[in-house]
C-alpha cells in the first residue's frame, strides 16, 4: 500500500516534471527568437484601448439597457485580454498532424494531448508574463476598476477559470481529432474555429452587449463557456452557479466526446503524415 | 517605343494573370469538396471579422456620432477590402514574410520576368477569392439600401479610389513587417500572420470621438483607421473624419515606405542568401 502511494506520488512528480519542462521548452523557444514575438501583444494592447474607448463611447444609458456599466466592461476587457491564452487555448495540433512533425513527438516519453496542453502552459504562462501583468498593471493605472464584484465572484472566478481552460482544451481537441481524421487542411479548421470563437465566445465583445437573441443562444454554447463564464462572474454580468454549471456541463460533456473522437479515429490519424 | 513596350507588359500581365486563373481552377476543380470547404471557410472567417461590430452597432443603433448604416457601410468596405486583398494576392503574396521566410522566394527570383509583375499576377486567385468579396459586398449593399443617400457616377469613382488606396495599405503595411524576414527568416516567417491580425481587428473601430493617443496610434504606428474609417468617413461626409486626400497620401507614404524596406532586405538577402527552405505554402 505503502509502495503503491509512492509509486503514484512519484508518478505525479515526473508528471509536473515533464509538464514544466515542456512548457519552458515552449516558452522559451518563442521568446528567444528576438522581439519579434511581441508584436502579437501590441494587437491586444491596441484593441484593449479601441474596445475600453468604444464602451465610454456608447454613454451609460445605451449601456444600462444592456444591464452593464463601462467600468464593469473595462475591466471585462482588460482581463480578457490578459488571459487571453488561457482562454482561447490554441494547441497547434492540427499543423503537426498536417505536416508529419506529430511523429517526433511520438518519440518523447511524454502523451502527445499533455505534450501540447503543456506548450499551451508555457504559452499562457509567458503571456501571462510579458503582457497579462504589465496590462492589468497599467490599466490599474490609467483608471480602470480591476477588483472583482465580490469577494465571493473572486472565488467563483478562481473556480470557472481553469474550468474554461479545460473546456478550451478538449473543444480544441475534439475539433483537431474530427478535422484531422476527415483529412481537412489545417487552416480551413483553423477558420471555422476562429470565427465561431470570435463571434460566440464573447472573449473579444460581451455577449451581454450583443443583440439580445443571439446573445441567448450563444451564452449557452461551449464557445462561451470556454472564455466569457469567467469574466462575467469577475466583473459580475452572470450568475456565477448558472456559469459554473453550465461550464462543469461542457467540461465533462467535451471531454467524453474528444475520448470517443480520438479512440474511433486513433488508427487513421496516426497513420495520417501531411500529404 | 515606349507605347509599344507599355501594351507588350499590359499583354504579359494578362497572360500571366490568366495563367493564375486557370491553376486556380485547375486546384478546384482537382477536390470540389476541398474547395467548397475552402471558400466556405474563407468566406466565413471574412463575415465573422466584422460579425461582432455589426451586431454591437445593430443593438445600440450605432457607434461614437456613426448611424448603424454607417456603421454598417465602414464594416461593408473593410470586408470588401479584406476579400479584394484575397482576391488579388493570395497564395502568401500578401503574407510575404512566409515566402522569405521559407526561403521561397529563389522560386520566384529564378522566373524570366521582373519581381514586381511576378507578384501583381502569382496572387491573383479567383476561384477562392471571389467568395470573399460576398460578406463585403452583402454589407455595403445592404448599407447603401438603408442611407439617405445619393450615390452619383463621381461618388462611385471616388469609392473605387478609396478602395484601391485601402488595398495598398494592407499590402504596404503587410510588406513593411514582412521585410523584416529578410533579416530573421525564423522569427519573422509568420509575422504577416501578427500584422495581418492586427489590421484585421482593428479596422473595424470607428476613430471618431476616439482618444487622440488611441486615434494617432492607428493612423500612424499601425495605419487600420486609413483602411476603412477614414476613407469611409470621406465617402459618407460624416463629421469628425480626416481630410479627403489624407487616406491616399498616406497609402503612396506606406507604399514607399514598404517598397523601400522590401528592397533594402533584397539587397541583404542579394549577399546573405536563404539559410532554410520550406515548402508548405507552395503552390505545386
Amino acid at each position: 500500500m505503502i509502495t503503491s502511494n509512492h509509486s503514484k506520488t512519484w508518478q505525479l512528480i515526473r508528471f509536473l516534471r515533464k509538464t514544466r519542462a515542456t512548457a519552458a521548452m515552449e516558452a522559451t523557444s518563442i521568446s528567444g527568437e528576438g522581439a519579434l514575438f511581441l508584436v502579437r501583444w501590441l494587437l491586444r494592447l491596441l484593441r484593449t484601448a479601441a474596445l475600453i474607448g468604444i464602451w465610454n463611447q456608447l454613454g451609460a444609458q445605451k449601456l444600462g439597457s444592456a444591464g452593464a456599466t463601462a467600468a464593469q466592461l473595462g475591466a471585462y476587457t482588460v482581463l480578457s485580454e490578459a488571459l487571453g491564452d488561457v482562454l482561447r487555448m490554441r494547441t497547434g495540433m492540427e499543423f503537426a498532424f498536417f505536416n508529419g512533425s506529430v511523429a517526433l513527438r511520438f518519440l518523447r516519453p511524454f502523451g502527445i494531448l499533455q505534450q501540447f496542453a503543456a506548450e499551451c502552459l508555457g504559452r499562457a504562462a509567458l503571456g501571462g508574463i510579458c503582457f497579462g501583468l504589465p496590462l492589468i498593471a497599467g490599466a490599474a493605472l490609467c483608471g480602470v476598476h480591476l477588483a472583482p464584484v465580490s469577494g465571493s465572484a473572486l472565488i467563483w472566478f478562481a473556480l470557472s477559470l481553469p474550468l474554461a481552460a479545460a473546456t478550451g482544451l478538449a473543444l480544441e481537441y475534439m475539433l483537431i481529432g474530427v478535422g484531422t481524421a476527415y483529412g481537412f487542411h489545417p487552416y480551413t479548421v483553423n477558420n471555422v474555429r476562429e470565427a465561431a470563437f470570435g463571434v460566440l465566445s464573447g472573449a473579444f465583445i460581451p455577449l451581454a452587449l450583443l443583440p439580445t437573441t443571439v446573445a441567448k443562444v450563444a451564452s449557452l454554447l461551449p464557445f462561451a463557456s470556454q472564455a466569457a463564464a469567467p469574466l462575467e462572474i469577475y466583473t459580475g454580468l452572470g450568475d456565477p452557479r448558472t456559469l459554473v454549471a453550465l461550464q462543469l456541463f461542457w467540461t465533462t460533456t467535451l471531454w467524453i466526446a474528444t475520448a470517443v473522437v480520438w479512440r474511433w479515429n486513433r488508427e487513421k490519424l496516426v497513420l495520417y503524415d501531411g500529404g | 517605343m515606349t507605347v509599344v513596350k507599355l501594351r507588350k507588359t499590359l499583354r504579359q500581365i494578362g497572360r500571366l494573370l490568366a495563367v493564375h486563373s486557370m491553376l486556380d481552377l485547375m486546384l478546384m476543380t482537382r477536390s470540389t469538396a476541398e474547395f467548397w470547404i475552402w471558400a466556405i471557410t474563407d468566406t466565413i472567417m471574412n463575415a465573422a471579422a466584422v460579425a461582432g461590430m455589426v451586431m454591437l452597432a445593430t443593438r445600440f443603433h450605432g457607434i461614437g456620432g456613426w448611424s448603424q448604416p454607417q456603421i454598417i457601410f465602414m464594416l461593408g468596405f473593410g470586408a470588401f477590402s479584406k476579400g479584394m486583398v484575397n482576391l488579388l494576392f493570395g497564395y502568401n503574396v500578401s503574407a510575404i514574410s512566409r515566402r522569405i521566410g521559407r526561403g521561397q522566394l529563389d522560386h520566384t527570383l529564378i522566373q524570366p520576368q521582373p519581381l514586381w509583375m511576378a507578384f501583381l499576377t502569382e496572387g491573383f486567385n479567383p476561384a477562392f477569392g471571389l467568395p470573399t468579396l460576398v460578406p463585403g459586398g452583402a454589407l455595403l449593399v445592404w448599407s447603401l439600401a438603408h442611407m439617405q443617400f445619393h450615390s452619383g457616377p463621381a461618388w462611385w469613382l471616388r469609392f473605387v479610389g478609396y478602395m484601391f488606396c485601402s488595398i495598398a495599405m494592407v499590402i504596404a503595411f503587410q510588406w513593411l513587417w514582412g521585410s523584416t524576414a529578410f533579416y530573421a527568416p525564423r522569427a519573422a516567417e509568420e509575422i504577416n500572420s501578427a500584422t495581418s491580425e492586427l489590421m484585421e481587428d482593428l479596422k473595424t473601430f470607428p476613430l471618431s470621438g476616439r482618444s487622440p493617443a488611441v486615434r494617432d496610434m492607428l493612423l500612424t504606428a499601425v495605419p487600420a483607421g486609413f483602411v476603412a474609417w477614414a476613407p469611409c468617413a470621406a465617402l459618407l461626409g460624416v463629421p469628425g473624419g480626416l481630410h479627403p486626400m489624407l487616406a491616399p497620401a498616406a497609402s503612396a507614404i506606406f507604399c514607399g515606405l514598404a517598397l523601400l524596406a522590401f528592397h533594402r532586405g533584397l539587397a541583404y538577402y542579394q549577399i546573405s542568401g536563404s539559410q532554410r527552405y520550406s515548402d508548405f505554402g507552395h503552390r505545386r
